[in-house]
């Protein structure tokens, strides 16, 4: 187990109304009358910044800023040590302010807050106990709250549950009404053949025969229904994915058609095509040939 | 045998076929003609299995009509009865070629026989040149040779024809006149029902059909 250097802070968040004071955004050294002390700046101060937030304010790593937690002191000066993308998260998208990483010695002494933190996380090796380790924590941090990654990331994801949930509900109705039109489709394909299969059927065509041709090819027919919505499913995804990319300038994938949406929309289609075209069949099939043909 | 069908139209019954009672042997050309509604089509769907009657009994190649199951007449029908029909009722995404395979790949013929005796069928219907024309690409007459290889496929004992020249202009008609003289005189029994007079006076026997009636 070992604690976890780099912490990734949003500050004002931590500090409540201080600022984060970065570089260009620095007041001139004109009104810098009140600088911070160097004896209270950390050692070899530096700082990761999000490459977002370096691009909007021109920073390049090796720059020298100033970072403090208060607007009318000029901070501590630091060095851009690197340039990070953050990890897609569907939870910041929308979130405009920026971020740095500090390490975590650095953060406390710059916001005056040695010893203490609102929260942390603990990387573990593999095959760590977590479970015993979350234990002992918590029953050594006294009134702290110790929780694992994947509760975090649960209770975070609650409302992107909620909307898969709701995606899913939404597919099953397409699906459905797709399924429905699809035996509507199959019906009125085999309705245009009826006088041909009746004339199979006076023939000697067996009911066998007609039943497995029309209801296999209603099902190859469903099967590449299915493949040409999995092929424009992908293509769309693409699109969505590259535009919303763009717009929020980030890695995050919106949009995915997975093996297992493939393998479900591909064996969805096949069983509705095989619905339809035994419905379609066995409702043309009812009816006497000669019916069909013409007396 | 005294064979009767009717059917329900709506509140009245409607009598097609009244008593009829005939015998088809093996190299017979019957040609049933009669006017329109006289029961003419109603008779050769019995004689070929197509139908049931309402009284009475068909025996086809030996064996009694109403014994048999759905499967077993259709099986019966394909190996033993060959159908012309009026509209040709070919399959129109398939070729001449395959319209002949059919009954053949539905009868358990192997592949490569079935491909010899289509291409003999249409050769000896003289259109071998136009084996691989879908129906959509053959004229009419052309279409009702196909129907005609199409229903010898399986060497039946008897071909039925129902109207096979009624969308035919008249040098299409004498082709399948001769085509059917040819193959009665190869030992082929057929049934024609038909208006066409000349059709009909071609036959080696003739029927006329009034009221569901057999005349003479």
């Amino acid at each position: 187990m070992r604690l976890r250097a780099l912490f990734p802070f949003r500050l004002p968040s931590l500090v409540g109304s201080a600022a984060v004071l970065v570089g260009p955004l620095v007041a001139p050294s004109a009104y810098a009358a009140d600088v911070t002390p160097e004896s209270e700046c950390p050692a070899d101060l530096e700082l990761l910044v999000e490459r977002s937030f370096a691009e909007e304010a021109g920073l390049r790593v090796g720059e020298r800023v100033h970072l403090g937690s208060q607007p009318d002191k000029v901070g501590c000066p630091a060095t851009v040590a690197g340039i990070y993308e953050p990890k897609a998260d569907p939870s910041k998208l929308t979130a405009e302010l920026p971020r740095v990483i500090l390490h975590l010695p650095h953060l406390a002494r710059l916001l005056d807050r040695v010893g203490e933190a609102d929260r942390f996380a603990i990387r573990t090796w593999p095959g760590t106990d977590e479970e015993a380790l979350r234990r002992s924590l918590a029953a050594q941090l006294t009134g702290a709250q110790v929780v694992h990654t994947d509760e975090v990331i649960g209770r975070a994801s609650t409302t992107f549950e909620v909307v898969r949930r709701f995606h899913r509900a939404i597919g099953l109705i397409t699906l459905t009404a797709g399924g429905a039109f699809l035996a509507c489709i199959m019906i009125l394909k085999i309705q245009e053949r009826r006088t041909p299969i009746a004339a199979m059927r006076l023939l000697g065509t067996s009911r066998r025969t007609l039943v497995g041709w029309l209801v296999l090819e209603a099902a190859l027919v469903s099967a590449f229904g299915g493949a040409l919505g999995v092929a424009i499913g992908q293509l769309a995804s693409a699109i969505i994915n590259r535009y919303y990319q763009w717009t929020y300038d980030t890695a995050l994938v919106f949009s995915i058609v997975t093996p297992e949406i493939v393998f479900r929309a591909l064996g969805l289609a096949v069983l509705l095509g095989l619905a339809a075209g035994a419905i379609a069949t066995l409702r043309l099939l009812s009816v006497h040939p000669l019916e069909e043909a013409g007396r | 045998m005294d064979v009767h069908r009717s059917y329900r139209l709506q509140a009245s019954t409607v009598e097609a076929v009244r008593g009829v009672t005939m015998q088809v042997d093996s190299g017979d050309f019957l040609a049933i003609s009669g006017s329109s509604g006289s029961g003419k089509s109603t008779l050769l769907h019995l004689l070929g299995g197509l139908d049931t009657p309402t009284r009475g009994e068909v025996f086809l190649a030996g064996a009694r009509v109403r014994d048999l199951g759905d499967r077993q007449l259709a099986r019966h029908r394909l190996l033993n009865v060959g159908f012309v029909f009026q509209r040709f009722h070919l399959l129109s995404m398939l070729s001449a070629r395959e319209n002949v395979e059919l009954p053949l790949s539905e009868a358990g013929v192997g592949r490569r026989e079935r491909r010899e005796r289509a291409a003999h069928l249409l050769e000896r219907v003289g259109l071998a040149r136009r084996a691989n024309h879908r129906p959509g690409e053959l004229s009419g007459g052309e279409r009702q040779r196909v129907a005609v290889a199409r229903a010898l496929a399986n060497e039946p004992h008897v071909l039925l024809a129902d109207e096979p020249t009624g969308e035919l202009d008249r040098a299409n008609s004498e082709a399948i006149l001769e085509l059917f003289a040819s193959l009665n005189e190869e030992g082929l029994a057929l049934v024609v029902a038909t208006h066409d007079m000349h059709l009909a006076e071609g036959a080696r026997r003739r029927l006329e059909l009034i009221d569901g009636r057999l005349d003479g």
